[in-house]
């Protein structure tokens, strides 16, 4: 018997769905790997079939029900295109569930950027009470808020705050600042702030939350080799001391375990 | 069916194959994916005499047909890894190869000591590319006398197998290999990373955290074919091949080079099932062509005139 807990297949892409603002739907089918995930994971994508790139790539899983995964992919260079030009019916190397969830929690605020958004539409998605979370959803311009119907289906409209950096679609600015408005006007609830998206955009996050007392979990995007623990390359500074990888430990940290002035 | 199993000096290994050190941790990640056993030994991540942070982020960046590291040789420490790894790994029946690194020759001789105490170890992988922070940050791994002395020094106190593992950073090999095998070595490793750097053109920055890193991967492995060619030729232990290995072929050209087992590294962050379909391929190449043992190819390289 071969004791798996992790799983290496060969995904075959079923759909691909552009969605604009160079963001890809994805879906592939992996077998036992899909049923296993749960929001936070992430699965290592290889890209192409030759060495270059060499290496496959994290990514998020967006939703994954029964033999389907689903991802987000934003085309951003030869790997992301190679993945986001693949056709229907090819397959390529997977690797997963891989790294640590998000923790369920009734009330949580949900802090998204870009596609930041994708581990966190897992989380609502598996929730037990969707209705009871706070969606922050940041992007350059109303282009880039991707799958809002999907997102208006599972949360109260009035829990969904969208914001652009053009004002194209809800607030102009930053997401940070609606976040910190919100959690000063509801001081007494509880509800942890889970953040994903730019280093930036997380840090921020992380100092709003504590300053409103709530406990913070951010989804590191540091860049991986190997994605489950041997290669050591993608830690982050640990407030405990020394480095630890975001691939194993996390990418899903508590925001308190991150030595952030060292990033 | 052709027999997979190999020979390096003193240890029979079933196959040829075996991971590179740093690239497959202690093994405790790559047991979830395959079982070890099915490496012909497993190679583990180089261990320091007390445990080491590494170097600060960013730590990896990725080039064409490979890879830059500089983790700084972030380890558990050998204590840790003697009470608390060995043990799994004993179970799984995986012969062990201790990779290991020191800033002095006495932090090797240390090393060596406690390696030679511990049960489950076959052999110890000496890792050169370190300044010697008291000859004024000289590299073990660049000056025949001090590769010489260093390994003297450790087979002293080791009676298992010694391995040296090369460095590809210096201009001449051979009196760097002929200075391992006379101070005692049983095989050579060929090769470690080579010295490089990458450089982001819009922001104009070093990719590395510490400006220049190793490079591994496909790109390397006409420089490990080479090493490993000439260093066969000029000693008498056996080599083991190590640098940019992918596919079951590239093993092939390994062992016609001269080697006598290879390394895998870079590769397993890609595919950690590698070990599997390169063994499983290997077979099948020997099979198709009768060839019955891997002594049959070993070193069997044909070059012009
Ligand atoms: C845990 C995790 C989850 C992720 N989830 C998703 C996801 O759901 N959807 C998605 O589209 N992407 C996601 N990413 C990012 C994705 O992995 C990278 O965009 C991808 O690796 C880029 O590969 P490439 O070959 O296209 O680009 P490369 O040629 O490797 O890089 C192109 C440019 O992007 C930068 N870059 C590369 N990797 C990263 C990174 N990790 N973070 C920031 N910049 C980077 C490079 O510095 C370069 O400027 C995730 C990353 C991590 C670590
Ligand atoms: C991330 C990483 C970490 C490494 N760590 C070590 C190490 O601790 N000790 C060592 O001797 N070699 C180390 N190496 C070098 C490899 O063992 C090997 O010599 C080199 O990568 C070439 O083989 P490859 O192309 O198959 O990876 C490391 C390589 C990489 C990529």
């Amino acid at each position: 018997m071969m004791p798996q807990m992790k799983k290496i297949l060969k995904g075959n892409l079923l759909r691909r769905t552009g969605l604009g603002g160079g963001y890809h739907l994805l879906e592939f089918t992996a077998p036992g790997l899909a049923g296993e995930a749960g929001p936070g994971q992430f699965v290592m994508v290889r890209a192409g079939s030759t060495h270059h790139p060499l290496l496959s790539r994290p990514f998020s899983i967006l939703w994954a029900e029964g033999d389907t995964l689903h991802l987000l992919v934003k085309a951003v260079g030869e790997g992301t295109r190679l993945l986001t030009t693949m056709g229907e019916g090819e397959a390529t190397l997977v690797l997963g569930p891989l790294g640590a969830e998000f923790p369920l929690a009734d009330g949580a605020v949900l802090v998204a950027g870009g596609y930041g958004m994708a581990p966190l539409y897992f989380y609502a998605r598996r929730h037990r009470c969707p209705a009871s979370l706070h969606l922050f959803y940041g992007a350059r311009t109303a282009q880039h808020l991707l799958l809002l119907d999907r997102w208006r289906a599972l949360l109260p409209e009035a829990h969904l705050h969208f914001v652009t950096e053009d004002g194209s679609l809800g607030e102009k600015g930053l997401v940070t600042a609606p976040l910190e408005r919100f959690l000063k006007a509801n001081p007494a609830a509880a509800g942890p702030v889970l953040a994903c998206g730019p280093t930036p955009m997380m840090k921020a996050s992380a100092a709003i939350a504590r300053a409103a007392d709530r406990p913070c979990y951010v989804s590191m995007d540091e860049p991986m080799a190997c994605g489950f623990g041997i290669c050591l390359g993608c830690v982050v500074p640990a407030t405990a001391g020394g480095y630890v990888c975001s691939c194993t430990k996390g990418p899903v940290f508590d925001a308190a375990a991150i030595r952030w002035e060292a990033l | 069916m052709s027999d997979l199993r190999t020979t390096v000096g003193p240890l029979t290994f079933k196959n040829p194959i075996l991971t590179a050190s740093g690239c497959c941790g202690y093994g405790l990640e790559l047991k979830e994916f395959f079982p070890l056993d099915r490496l012909g030994a497993l190679v583990v991540k180089g261990l320091s005499l007390k445990p080491r942070d590494g170097n600060p982020p960013p730590r990896i960046c990725e080039t064409p047909a490979g890879m830059l590291n500089s983790i700084g040789l972030q380890n558990i420490g050998i204590e840790a890894f003697v009470n608390e790894v060995l043990p799994i790994l004993e179970a799984d029946g995986i012969p062990v190869v201790a990779n290991l690194f020191g800033e002095e020759e006495e932090a090797y001789v240390a090393l060596a000591r406690r390696c030679e105490a511990a049960r489950g170890i076959c052999a110890v992988e000496l890792n050169l590319s370190c300044p010697n922070v008291k000859k004024g940050g000289i590299h073990f791994g660049t000056v025949p006398e001090a590769i010489k002395a260093l390994t003297a020094k450790v087979r002293q106190v080791y009676t298992h197998s010694l391995w040296v593992k090369l460095s590809p950073n210096v201009s001449t090999v051979v009196p760097l290999a002929v200075a391992a095998q006379q101070a005692g070595a049983d095989a050579l490793t060929c090769i470690n990373t080579l010295k490089g750097m990458a450089i982001d053109p819009l922001t104009w920055k070093a990719k590395l955290h510490t400006t220049y890193g190793g490079l591994s991967g496909p790109a390397i492995k006409p420089v490990a074919l080479r090493f490993v060619h000439e260093t066969a030729r000029a000693v008498d232990i056996p080599i083991v091949g190590c640098g940019g290995a992918a596919t079951a072929l590239d093993i092939v050209e390994f062992l016609l080079a001269g080697a006598r087992a290879v390394q895998v590294g870079t590769l397993l962050f890609q595919n950690p099932a590698l070990p599997v379909e390169l063994e499983e391929g290997l077979r099948a190449y020997l099979d198709e062509r009768g060839i019955p043992s891997l002594d049959a190819i070993i070193g069997k390289v044909k070059t012009h005139a």
